[in-house]
């Protein structure tokens, strides 16, 4: 039962990476109007922003996240007003600019850092030990882990449904039309959706160092965005708690699908990314916009 | 009047004289005889390879208007299949690059289907999730050589055997072919489907055209074309590795958005562009091979500065100089009587 | 006598179609005798293009049945009609427009040309022959609607006059018998009207059409159809020639509110 509960927590502990990548997919998405594919590539601009901050100029974990953040907001925000807002409403060369961006940012992370994954890791400070409760013994590293998503989410929404500035998002992403009637500067707004949307993608890089001890490296991410898509699909595409949630169940189904799959059954390459992508085209086949009567669904 | 399609004004400067052609290929299958092995494998073979796939792709996404984001997996898909059938099963090269196209095919159509009414960014997710897929699959999965990757021998034909530079010929006739069948396909009845489709499928559906039927060709089409470039790959590169491989830029990520990178740097829609598009490419990855975060940054900044200021794409150079030209103050271009 | 052994050119029978819970439209009954000019007006919302949707097989209707001539068409596919001589244009003229005027018309007839995949890559003989048969009668078309000159501009430069020629020229291609025209009048100025208006008669005479149309502008409906029916809130709520409808208290009362009826209807109280 202990295994059980364990592979559950390290479930959510992915999960949260995926929650925080498909939410910053979706608040975009539903600003915008974007599906922003070089989200990955943000994550892993923040993750190398942080780790070059501590490590190369030694600055204090603190500061570094804070620096980070604001590096992130304003990118975020120069992508949205240099290129983004250029392509007026054209759907189709949205995804493919998100797409050069992809590789531009990827780029340029190896022409700052090099490629090869450095040799110090981003390491948060995180404790050792168990936590232990009754019969069951979890690692504190990974309640930890599992705890900082849902506190950032858990702010994000806070300050989506509390703040003025949460309810002109909120208004925007429901109509920009009738936002911009009522006042709401829509397009300042999309640029804090981008900015937002950035830092909750550097949050994802940050933590995945740590989750899955690995180095950082410019395509660290690449292994997160089929589920980190999946959950937002599964949000479709225009709820951020939808996609919160999304992202935490796949996370909890992954680890449970690869703890029961038979070694035969994984040597034959199928397993949790499998299971996960028949879900992925499973949900956009039930609901192929995604959406119900937004502008994506034409009539003629 | 105004500016036609690009393809018809590359026809109207005369591309398809016969003549003109024949001597273009005639200098192309003379490279390998004035190579270096590490330039065919370098460019030559990569870049005709490519524009193989390139120009399948590019009925799909500049066609139909469907961007896949995971055509990486077909051709791995073709890679793999080749790999396993010319070293496990001893197929001849000839057999096995076929074989692998069909099998890729085959993962066309059961990926088309489902995928079938999906629009715009939903589509790429969807076919950003295969890629990743078959990534995942291949580079763990024991059959597929597990950590240690598949090796394949030297091609042959009878009593020759094809090293890279010699391999380049049946590359480039196999490019060539493409070029033809995708070409004609294009120009007639089947891409006015296709593009009628993405233009405006209600009234593509009015007028008779098979939404299912083209949208699930179109895919199929640059499924088998992946998976055939696949399987050159295999048989030039000699080696197939794909742990690591959601991040490789041969079978990963990276690679699926260097082929749509391909195809739009090329020109989307553009038949001749493909094959630019991958030639570019090519060259890029290959004179900065040692700087390959170069390389990536320079792709990714020439599809945004594409998308921002030259839709037509290296293809659509010419009509882009020339309407820049007529802008010049002084000088009265004919458009402007239309108003 | 040959009119009563034919079937109508289309027959609508109890058509019900919702969203949802809204309900666009209730039991709508429509016939349209072969080779007359019938038209479809109501107020905004009242469910005309629906209706032009259902018959072109975009929307799935709840119920009813929908017949080209002898011909069940209810559960067809969209592209299928097309061979049963159904051809459309739309209230927005949806044109292939990153395509040249001449391939526009070419698509329209798609189902003409019977077009094979292999035959187009391999440029086998019979594909083309079939192309350049299909490209005469392209051309020939453009000429008929005075678009040769145009025939290699693409379909994004033009005006909206001419894009609605190319529109009606596309729709003409497939050779059909009926056609369904979606505010084909929408956008242009009085005198263009009156040549569309001119237009459409000559092309019923000509090509021995039933045409089926949808505009706001009554002038122009009720000059050029043989009879009409009015839809109000998804309903059918009158059916009739033109002048009767025009009189009709129910049709003033949908469009201008019952308080009107009378008034301007005295002799009917």
């Amino acid at each position: 039962m202990n295994d059980l509960v364990q592979v559950v927590l390290s479930g959510l502990v992915t999960g949260g990476i995926y929650a925080l990548l498909a939410a910053g997919l979706t608040l975009i998405f539903q600003v915008s109007g974007v599906v922003n594919f070089a989200q990955g590539a943000l994550a892993a601009v923040g993750a190398y922003t942080c780790w070059s901050l501590e490590n190369q100029h030694g600055v204090a974990l603190a500061p570094a996240l804070a620096v980070t953040a604001a590096g992130l907001f304003l990118l975020g925000c120069l992508l949205q007003a240099v290129i983004l807002r250029r392509l007026g409403g054209d759907l189709a060369s949205s995804v493919i600019v998100t797409l050069g961006l992809l590789i531009v940012l990827e780029g340029g992370i190896g022409i700052v850092f090099g490629y090869s994954p450095p040799t110090t890791p981003l390491s948060l400070p995180l404790p050792d030990g168990q936590f232990n409760l009754g019969d069951w013994s979890l690692s504190l590293q990974e309640l930890v882990l599992a705890a900082l998503p849902i506190i950032l989410l858990g702010a994000l929404f806070l300050g989506l449904r509390y703040t003025r500035v949460g309810t002109a998002v909120r208004a925007v992403s429901q109509s920009a039309r009738g936002a911009r009637l009522v006042g709401i500067p829509v397009d300042r707004v999309r640029l804090a959706a981008w900015g937002v949307g950035a830092i909750l993608a550097g949050a994802a890089g940050i933590l995945i160092p740590s989750a899955s001890t690995a180095p950082i490296s410019p395509g660290m991410v690449e292994p997160y965005l089929l589920s980190a898509f999946t959950g937002a699909v599964l949000g479709g595409l225009d709820s951020l708690p939808g996609a919160a949630a999304g992202g935490w169940g796949l996370g909890i189904l992954q680890n449970l699908v690869s703890y029961y799959t038979p070694t035969q059954v994984t040597s034959w390459g199928v397993g949790k990314d499998a299971v996960i992508f028949a879900l992925l085209l499973a949900v956009l086949m039930a609901r192929p916009t995604g959406i119900f009567g937004t502008a994506v669904q034409r009539r003629v | 009047m105004n500016p036609s399609p690009n393809s018809l004004a590359l026809a109207r400067l005369g591309v398809w004289r016969p003549a003109a052609v024949a001597a273009a290929v005639a200098a192309l299958a003379c490279l390998p005889l004035i190579s270096t092995t590490s330039f065919a494998v370098g460019f030559l073979d990569p870049a005709g390879t490519y524009a193989i796939l390139a120009l399948g792709l590019n009925l799909l996404i500049g066609g139909t208007g469907q961007f896949s984001l995971g055509h990486a997996g077909f051709f791995a898909i073709g890679a793999f299949t080749a790999g396993i059938l010319s070293s496990n099963d001893a197929w001849p090269f000839w057999l096995a690059i076929p074989a692998a196209g069909v099998i890729a095919g085959l993962f066309g159509v059961a990926l088309g289907l489902p995928t079938l009414r999906l629009i715009g960014p939903y589509f790429s997710m969807a076919t950003l999730g295969f890629g990743l897929l078959v990534a995942e699959i291949l580079g763990t999965a024991s059959w597929a050589g597990g950590r240690t990757g598949i090796t394949v021998n030297y091609p042959q034909a009878g009593s020759y055997t094809f090293d890279e530079l010699s391999f380049f010929w049946v590359i480039l006739g196999a490019a060539i072919i493409t070029y033809f069948l995708v070409w004609n396909l294009r120009h007639g009845a089947t891409g006015r489907a296709f593009v009628a489709l993405r233009e405006s499928d209600f009234a593509a559906r009015a007028c008779g055209v098979h939404l299912a039927g083209y949208r699930v060709l179109a895919f199929v089409i640059s499924a088998v074309l992946a998976g055939i470039a696949g399987a050159l790959f295999a048989n030039w590169n000699g080696f197939l590795d794909a742990s690591n491989s959601v991040t490789s830029s041969t079978f990963g990520l990276p690679a699926s958005v260097a082929f749509v990178a391909m195809v739009v740097v090329g020109g989307l829609d553009s038949t001749f562009g493909s094959i630019l598009g991958a030639v570019f490419i090519s060259a890029v990855q290959y004179w900065l091979q040692d700087r390959p975060e170069l390389a990536e940054t320079l792709y990714g900044a020439c599809i945004v500065a594409v998308l921002l200021w030259a839709r037509g794409g290296l293809a659509g150079l010419p009509a882009l100089t020339r309407a820049a030209w007529g802008n010049l103050p002084g000088r009265v271009h004919a458009g402007d009587a239309h108003g | 006598m040959r009119e009563t052994l034919m079937a109508d050119a289309l027959t609508i029978r109890d058509l019900s179609l919702s969203f949802g819970g809204i309900v666009a439209l209730d039991q709508v009954n429509l016939s349209l005798e072969a080779g007359s000019i019938g038209g479809l007006i109501g107020p905004n919302g009242a469910g005309k293009t629906s209706l032009l949707n259902c018959i072109c097989r975009f929307y799935h209707p709840q119920q009813g049945t929908i017949r080209l001539g002898d011909l069940d068409v209810s559960r067809r596919a969209p592209h299928q009609l097309a061979l049963h001589g159904l051809a459309r244009t739309f209230q927005h003229t949806e044109l292939f427009r990153a395509m040249t005027v001449l391939d526009n018309v070419l698509v329209g007839a798609h189902t003409r040309g019977r077009p094979s995949v292999v035959g187009d890559a391999l440029r086998l003989p019979a594909a083309r022959r079939a192309a350049a048969a299909q490209l005469t009668q392209a051309r020939a078309m453009l000429d008929r609607f005075d678009l040769t000159a145009l025939a290699e501009t693409r379909a994004s430069a033009l005006p909206l006059g001419l894009q609605k020629r190319v529109g009606l020229a596309r729709a003409l291609a497939s050779g059909p018998s009926l056609i369904l025209l979606d505010e084909p009048a929408a956008g242009l100025n009085p005198s263009e009207k009156r040549q569309m208006a001119g237009l459409l008669k000559r092309l019923q005479v000509e090509f021995d059409l039933t045409l089926l149309l949808i505009d706001h502008d009554m002038d122009l409906v009720m000059s050029l159809c043989d009879q009409v029916t009015v839809l109000d809130f998804g309903r059918r709520i009158a059916f009739g020639p033109p002048h009767a409808i025009q009189r009709d208290p129910r049709v003033v009362a949908a469009y201008l509110g019952a308080q009107y009826a009378s008034a301007l209807v005295p002799e009917v109280q």
